[in-house]
């Protein structure tokens, strides 16, 4: 058998993770001989898909939560599990990977229980890899979760929860059915678009797609209905029955909002609408990505996108370069600002050069986030400190048992999307796990530092900082970009600025030797080679003027520290 | 020609593989026409071979292929291989012409370096070959060496000008990897040369060596008037030549070949099948041109518009005019309708010229 069945795409193979929501139904004959059909849902753990965990939630009357007998429950376990408990699902605790030498599970095991308050005959131990326990994971879903509890008979009710695109088919759309049942030949209805279509096909998911006659109250599978417009099929709509249709949709989801924001450009710009039909086609599978056409002076026609967090920035990039073939420069990620004009006007602004005159400006406001950091206790000191650097507010601070505390703090979400988690891992040696969720913007004193290279203002590395710490970023960022900006047949000033005002400036000075000093008979193939390399180097560089810009370079303002 | 200090016993069997090259290419080449102006016995330390086998070597060659009659013959030589005997032997079979490798007349630096001779021993070894008749000697020197300062730098010229040899090469110290001193300097013992010293270094050398009438012929060559490499010239035309033992690169008729570089399985090579090409690269026209250019730019009087369009057909304009603009834009170039040239400050930055011509 395959390892990592539900985890299909490379990049979720590579990292271990999950990107994407897997369904996949079971057959399973219970030690009482009776048989039973499962329907289960794999869902993605990091807070960027949260969304998916929730939707994925909303479809189930129960949860099966693993938790790693070695890391012990992380700040995603406890926002994961306290979505669960407010969709009312029974919750069935597992503690996996016993077979580790360095599992310790009765430790798990009383983290969850302060947490959560399980009772102890509760849990299930389970070594995945050896199968231990696994049948009594089984058994307990048998036993401590309801069947579906719709009404086969009443019109259909289908809460889409998850979708992805086929050439062929359309969309499909992945289903919880509710109440009634579904077939092809069936006229449907969406009930927020109003929109009608003919079933065309329904099955389940073994982990494939395998057609079946009909779907039925209860089941979770898939609708294909010759649908081209993903916009027509939403995630979060209910299906119901054109002929007969229900009275009250389900509940559905709040719509996902993108909370980063970064610029795409083809590093060659006959790649453009290569880029454009890339982005196109992930979004038929992504519903939480945005685009739309931005230009830079700098960079010239590319796209800003809208992602849900970082990972999934960077999933979507990594997507885009690995499936697409696309060369990309990123320009580094920024928050929406609600900027409020003098003249009473609220914009959002969510690329810092687009940030209108200072004059112009009476309030900028910013977003901000509850972070929830588990940390071993010994490492409380580091974890607030690295808060307190991130202009972090602290809120509260809970023993989850004598050696581990959950630490909430409310910070800038733009201060998390520098490095924040990266920094946190590597002072608590990789112990401490982050969770955070939008709370609202509020007003902070952000100005917008502008960095000019050999005189020239260079939109794409423009950032929002606040003003107490503009001077040290600008001197830092001056500093990176020296490091990585190459040296040129000149000298190039680098500055950083604010408006008008320079605050810090470094200068990467002219090569004045690029030479083979010893080449004769036997050099010829070598010094040919040396140059095609050093050409190669040269083409991946961005020209701005005339200095050349190296692609990482417009995303320095992350590598800062 | 490389790797003459092999391990006991290969030398013999070695030498005997490549005088059995040289007849075998020669049969090769034979039909071509044309004759051979130049010999150079380089890589290694030739001189490390006995005057017996050395005489064999070089009449062996000489008979096998079709020679000028002012044929130049250069040997490359380390000041401790050459005593009386040996010198006046290579003048007796017709070597014209001597290049040694003394790096640096500091002992303190030769130190560095991981040198065996001193600054005196090279002094006596260039009397002796002046005694033995050479009229024509290459010094080989380094400088950029950690530690080594513009002074000792100039002390060191002071001392070759004093000697007045026909020729002189010097090259920036490049450290090669797992050297006594790349360790030293990966250690933290020794700081890198700063790369602005080295410049300077090179540019003083420059004027203090035209200054004394030598004329600046390549990137890092200088001669008295006609006493230029006429071997390395050839190479720097990139007009064909045939190299002989292991590791040896050739390019004749459009064809470059290099042979294996290890001197046994080379040997072994040539003894079971008759050549010990390990990798061969077709030059296209194209490949051809730009690499004329390449090699030809590092020339400091550079490259003649109408040689080359009598090689290739096309001026030098007509085939790299963007090439040449950006270069002379930058700087780097100088161009007067005739020849194409490095100006004083490309000569240091040649490859961000050379490369737009690929």
């Amino acid at each position: 058998m395959t390892e990592q069945v539900l985890d299909s795409m490379d990049l979720e193979r590579e990292r271990g993770i999950t990107i994407k929501a897997k369904a996949v139904r079971l057959e399973y004959k219970s030690s009482e001989g009776k048989d039973y059909v499962f329907n289960l849902i794999d869902t993605p753990g990091h807070v960027d898909f949260s969304y998916e965990v929730s939707r994925s939630l909303a479809a189930c009357e129960g949860a099966v939560l693993v938790v790693d007998a070695s890391q012990g429950i992380e700040a995603q376990t406890l926002a994961n599990l306290y979505l669960a408990i407010e969709n009312d699902l029974v919750i069935i605790p597992v503690i996996n990977k016993i077979d580790l030498p360095n599992a310790d599970p009765e430790k798990v095991v009383r983290e969850l229980q302060d947490a959560i308050g399980f009772a102890r005959d509760e849990f299930i131990f389970v070594s995945a890899k050896t199968g231990d326990g696994v049948q009594e994971v089984l058994e307990a879903i048998v036993d401590r979760i309801p069947p579906p509890s719709g009404n086969k008979e009443a019109p259909l009710r289908a809460l889409i929860f998850d979708s992805h695109f086929d050439p062929y088919k359309g969309v499909i759309a992945y289903i919880r059915i509710v109440d009634g049942h579904i077939a092809p030949g069936m006229p449907i209805k969406l009930t927020a678009t109003g929109k009608e279509f003919e079933v065309m096909e329904v099955g389940v998911f073994k982990p494939d797609m395998d057609e079946t006659e009909y779907l039925s109250g209860g089941e979770v599978g898939y609708v294909a209905a010759g649908v081209k417009n993903v916009q027509d099929m939403r995630v979060g709509d209910t299906i119901t029955s054109a002929a007969s249709p229900a009275e009250e949709p389900l509940p559905g989801y709040r719509k996902v909002r993108p909370m980063v924001f970064c610029g795409l450009y083809p590093v060659e710009a006959g790649q453009y609408e290569n880029l454009r039909d890339a982005l196109t086609k992930l979004k038929l599978n992504d519903a939480s990505l945005v685009f739309e056409p931005e230009t830079s002076v700098a960079l010239g026609f590319g796209f800003r996108c809208g992602f849900l967090g970082l990972l999934h920035m960077e999933i979507v990039q990594e997507r885009l370069e690995r499936e697409f073939d696309l060369s990309l420069i990123t320009t580094a990620p920024s928050v929406i600002y609600r900027v409020r004009l003098t003249s009473g006007e609220v914009v959002e602004i969510d690329n810092p050069s687009k940030l209108p005159q200072s004059t112009k400006i009476q309030v900028i406001e910013e977003p901000f986030v509850k972070a929830t950091i588990i940390t071993p206790s010994d490492y409380i000191g580091p974890v607030m400190e690295v808060c307190q650097e991130r202009r972090g507010e602290y809120k509260d601070m809970e023993y989850l048992s004598e050696n581990r505390v959950r630490l909430t703090y409310e910070l800038p979400l733009s201060e998390i999307l520098l490095d924040f988690f990266d920094r946190l891992k590597s002072r608590t040696r990789g112990y401490a796990s982050l969770d955070y969720e939008y709370i609202g913007h509020a007003e902070s004193d952000l100005v917008k530092l502008d960095i000019l290279l050999n005189n020239q203002p260079v939109d794409a590395l423009s950032s929002m900082v606040h003003r107490e710490k503009a001077q040290e970023r600008g001197k830092q960022l001056v500093e990176k970009l020296r490091e990585i900006i190459p040296r040129q047949l000149f000298d190039v000033p680098i500055q950083a600025a604010i408006g008008s005002q320079v605050i810090a400036r470094e200068t990467v000075r002219a090569v004045r030797k690029n030479v083979l000093e010893k080449c004769y008979g036997g050099d010829v193939s070598r010094k040919r080679k040396l140059l095609e390399r050093q050409k190669r180097g040269k083409k991946r560089m961005k020209q701005l003027g005339n200095v050349e810009i190296p692609q990482e370079a417009f995303m320095a303002v992350l590598k800062v520290d | 020609m490389s790797s003459f200090h092999d391990a006991e016993g290969v030398s013999g069997r070695y030498l005997e593989a490549l005088i059995k090259e040289a007849e075998i290419r020669s049969a090769c080449v034979r039909g071509l026409g044309g004759e051979a102006v130049t010999l150079y016995l380089g890589g290694g330390t030739p001189t490390s071979l006995s005057e017996k086998s050395l005489v064999r070597l070089i009449t062996e060659i000489l008979k096998s292929f079709h020679v000028a009659h002012d044929i130049e013959i250069t040997v490359e030589a380390n000041p401790e291989t050459l005593d009386y005997e040996k010198l006046r032997c290579l003048k007796d079979i017709g070597v014209t012409r001597l290049s040694i490798g003394v790096q640096s007349l500091d002992d303190l630096l030769l130190k560095k370096l991981g040198r065996s001779h001193s600054a005196y021993d090279f002094v006596l070894a260039f009397r002796r070959a002046r005694a033995a008749g050479f009229r024509n000697i290459n010094m080989d020197l380094i400088y950029g060496i950690p530690g080594q300062t513009v002074r000792d730098w100039n002390k060191t010229l002071d001392r070759v000008l004093a000697l007045r040899p026909e020729h002189v090469s010097a090259y920036g110290l490049m450290l090669e990897e797992d050297t006594l001193l790349w360790h030293r300097v990966k250690s933290g013992f020794e700081a890198p040369c700063d790369e602005d010293l080295q410049i300077d270094m090179y540019y003083l050398a420059k004027d203090r060596l035209e200054q004394a009438g030598y004329k600046h012929y390549e990137i890092s060559n200088f001669a008295m008037p006609g006493y230029e490499s006429r071997h390395n010239t050839i190479y720097w035309k990139f007009e064909p030549y045939i190299g002989l033992g292991a590791g040896a690169h050739s390019y004749v008729n459009g064809e470059r070949w290099s042979n294996l570089s290890d001197p046994v399985d080379y040997a072994n090579s040539i003894f079971s099948r008759g050549s010990a090409v390990s990798e061969r690269e077709a030059f296209s026209k194209a490949d051809e041109m730009s690499t004329v250019m390449i090699m030809g730019l590092r020339m400091v009087d550079g490259v003649c518009d109408s040689e080359f369009s009598n090689r290739f057909g096309v001026s030098i304009d007509d085939a790299f005019g963007e090439a040449i603009g950006k270069g002379v834009a930058l700087g780097l170039l100088e161009w007067d309708g005739t020849r194409l040239r490095l100006t004083k400050r490309g000569l240091m930055l040649s490859n961000e010229a050379m490369r737009e011509f690929l």
